[in-house]
């Protein structure tokens, strides 16, 4: 929180309600983490189900409440492990995965709708499925330009993990990858 | 741990907790901008003056 709030919180509202404001600001990164955590855990659990991940860990539902549990813990441990690291290190991965998903987004719009399914025949679909996707990718290009090295290193450390899993999966890239393979590319 | 609870009681349980959330957060940002117009309408300045 900016450190001029507290001060207005405090003239405008008293002690009281600074008080209030500031534990619900804690609150609020709770739904944050609560609502990232749901989402993690269930794109492990469809990696797991389309076999790119262990199945049998991965791909696990529990029969009680329907929710990939397995991952939720794994997620839960994972966040723990937050408090040895230092905000730098953290940030840096999260700036690094962001972009890379980002680009790869408005890349996979260009090639899925544009060349894949060629619907690149009418002006309003060259709009939707070329331009404004590289145009999105253009932009965040230049958000690479100011990634820092640090983000960089521990990116591109963690992006050769997940290459050197991937050649492992495709028995050294001669395979398509599970969903893809069973889609039939 | 709290947020490993709260995921393992399913996903409508999440969003519920966190549609709670939400609304208390438009109703602190509410109370939060009337305090201030009320403060400013007053005559108040950053330094707490009349």
């Amino acid at each position: 929180m900016d450190e001029t709030q507290p001060e207005i919180l405090l003239l405008v509202g008293g002690a009281l309600f600074q008080s209030v404001v500031l534990s619900f600001a804690i609150v609020t990164v709770l739904a944050s983490g609560i609502a990232a955590h749901a989402g993690v855990s269930r794109l492990m659990y469809v990696m797991g189900r389309d076999g790119v991940l262990p199945k049998r860990f991965f791909g696990h539902i529990s029969p009680k409440g329907y929710t990939p549990s397995y991952n939720i813990w794994l997620a839960g441990v994972v966040c723990l492990s937050a408090g040895f690291l230092s905000l730098e290190f953290v940030v840096a991965l999260i700036s690094f995965g962001a972009l890379t998903a980002f680009s790869f987004v408005n890349l996979s719009v260009i090639s899925s709708y544009g060349f894949r399914d060629g619907r690149l025949k009418r002006p309003k679909d060259v709009w939707q499925f070329f331009v404004l996707p590289l145009l999105g990718f253009a932009s965040i290009g230049a958000l690479w330009l100011e990634v820092e090295e640090t983000s960089l290193k521990a990116g591109i450390s963690w992006a050769a993990v997940g290459l050197i899993y991937l050649g492992w999966l495709t028995k050294g890239f001669r395979r398509a990858a599970p969903p893809a393979a069973r889609r039939g590319f | 741990m709290l947020m490993v609870a709260i995921n393992l009681r399913g996903i409508r349980f999440v969003a519920n907790f966190n549609s709670l959330i939400v609304f208390l957060q438009i109703l602190i940002i509410g109370i939060f901008t009337f305090l201030i117009y009320e403060k400013l309408a007053a005559g108040q300045n950053a330094l707490g003056r009349h």
